[in-house]
């Protein structure tokens, strides 16, 4: 018991900031993140016992951290919105990262998260972890329980919703080197063996006009 | 294909999600219109916005809340472990003040709004709700340092692990205590009589439960001889109102085992406002924080694991104006 415990506080600590990271982007709210990062780490200590190995370690947490922050975006969508962003909640969000030195970086902050509040909790969340925070699409597939084309799918989803939302913040540095290049089409018979979309055709953009 | 590609099945298409024929006609489509191209490119803008957006560094105030929640839960946990009456840890028995932090171990989604409200408000340095800060009653808190103090005595008979929870006989050591109010703590619980405690004297009682602990935190700071009270003033500052942990060997400062007894020898029996686990010149130390009465002053000492019923082991001893 005595080791036990020591190890999982060990390993949570060493994990904490990057589940900290997912916890923070995934619900937009540093206070919402704080609350789902302890329920979290709560929840992963009880049930330290049922774990068995059967996924990494860093993959059972991250599980635990996502679907705590899923939990409380339910409840919160269950219940009778207030006046949604509580006043000042972004600016503290984008401002404890930077100093006022980088405000141009706080207003990108602020606008992407203010875009990303705007996605379904599943494409949020698979956003985070793939484009935000770089885990390989398998990895992000595991952490959220489904397969690896649900996670691309939602991904795809998410950034043609974010598209509109973030279209102004192309001029920004970042985004110029890595987002001007000329287009480069897949190699359609490659990439679509493998491919099990969740595209219902009912949500499905088609083509316009 | 004359039609131009939607945003959203063009991102699709992009990460390989289209059947084979209509991925086909939109690649063949994207070689000619420089429009959709455009879009896709704008798409890959999305993706390095997102990446180039960093996360905002953890706050302080959350570390210092995760690491007295876990320890919170952990001799909770042990306690339940425990045979029954030995030591249920939750606020049920316990005196005002000698409960953690709601939220601080509020089972997964339990939690109301008002309570995790009333934890933001402490985290954020806010005022103690409970009050327990202002210090007129201090018997309880005498009390519950005796049965942490007694404990550890036991541990040392014992020989550690579970004999704390099993062991604690809050009926007896409650008894002694209040029976001995005008006595200082330290000559009870420090003498040969604490620890000469025969095992015998210290059935479980039945309904009988720990009152309170110590007022622990786990800073992992990494205490320095030339930032001593600088660092003391921040852990002060982050936590103005440590949870009360009930002592036990499970919890993170196991690498002390005699931790309560060191407590109660260095304080005189008077009640400390912080004892930090955490470390000094990178090595496991405790740092215990006791407000000299009358004064704004404090009195901070740093000891290593060897501190015990007897002292011993303390690596510095100072004194310090209370921060604001």
């Amino acid at each position: 018991m005595n080791g036990d415990t020591e190890a999982f506080g060990l390993l949570f600590t060493r994990h904490r900031e990057r589940l900290w990271a997912v916890a923070v982007r995934t619900l937009g709210d540093a206070d919402d993140a704080a609350d789902a990062l302890q329920d979290a780490m709560i929840s992963a200590f009880r049930r330290a016992g049922s774990f068995r190995g059967d996924s990494a370690v860093t993959t059972w947490l991250h599980r635990i951290v996502v679907n705590a922050c899923l939990d409380l975006l339910r409840r919160r969508a269950a219940r009778p919105a207030t006046s949604g962003l509580p006043d000042g909640t972004m600016d503290a969000l984008a401002l404890t990262a930077h100093g006022p030195a980088r405000a141009a970086d706080s207003d990108t902050a602020l606008d992407v998260t203010a875009a990303l509040r705007t996605l379904p909790p599943d494409q949020r969340a698979a956003l985070v972890l793939v484009d935000m925070l770089g885990y390989p699409v398998a990895d992000a597939a595991e952490v959220l329980g489904v397969s690896e084309g649900t996670v691309k799918s939602r991904c795809a989803r998410g950034r043609a919703r974010l598209l509109p939302r973030l279209a102004h913040l192309r001029a920004a540095p970042a985004a110029q080197a890595a987002g001007l290049t000329p287009i480069q089409p897949p190699e359609p018979t490659a990439r679509n063996r493998t491919v099990t979309p969740d595209v219902s055709p009912a949500e499905g953009g088609g083509e316009s006009r | 294909m004359k039609s131009h590609v939607g945003q959203q099945r063009l991102a699709e298409f992009r990460e390989g999600l289209l059947p084979a024929r209509r991925a086909a006609r939109i690649a063949a489509h994207l070689r000619e219109c420089p429009r959709c191209a455009e879009a896709g490119a704008q798409l890959d803008a999305v993706t390095a916005i997102l990446a180039s957006t960093p996360a905002p560094p953890m706050p302080a105030s959350l570390a210092e809340r995760l690491d007295a929640a876990l320890a919170a839960e952990i001799a909770r946990s042990a306690a339940a472990a425990a045979p029954a009456g030995a030591a249920p840890a939750d606020g049920a028995a316990s005196p005002a003040g000698g409960r953690p932090p709601a939220g601080a171990t509020a089972p997964h989604g339990a939690s109301t709004p008002g309570e995790r409200m009333a934890h933001r408000e402490a985290a954020a340095g806010g005022r103690d709700t409970a009050g327990r800060r202002a210090g007129p009653s201090r018997a309880p808190w005498r009390l519950s340092l005796r049965v942490a103090t007694a404990a550890a005595a036991v541990v040392i008979l014992a020989g550690g692990g579970y004999a704390v929870v099993r062991a604690l006989s809050p009926g007896t050591t409650g008894e002694s205590a209040s029976t001995s109010s005008g006595s200082t703590a330290h000559s009870a619980v420090t003498g040969p009589s604490a620890s000469a405690l025969p095992p015998e004297a210290a059935p479980a009682a039945p309904g009988a439960a720990v009152t309170g602990g110590l007022p622990l935190v786990a800073s992992r700071t990494d205490y320095r001889a030339g930032q001593l009270p600088a660092q003391v003033s921040s852990v002060l500052r982050r936590n103005p109102s440590p949870p009360r942990s009930p002592v036990h060997p499970a919890a993170p400062m196991s690498g002390f085992p005699h931790l309560a007894a060191c407590v109660s020898h260095i304080t005189g029996g008077g009640r400390p406002q912080l004892v930090d686990v955490a470390r000094y010149g990178g090595r496991p130390a405790a740092v215990i924080v006791v407000p000299a009465p009358g004064t704004a002053t404090l009195r901070v000492w740093v000891v290593g694991p060897g501190c015990g019923a007897q002292g011993g082991d303390i690596i510095a001893h100072f004194s310090m104006p209370a921060p604001g």
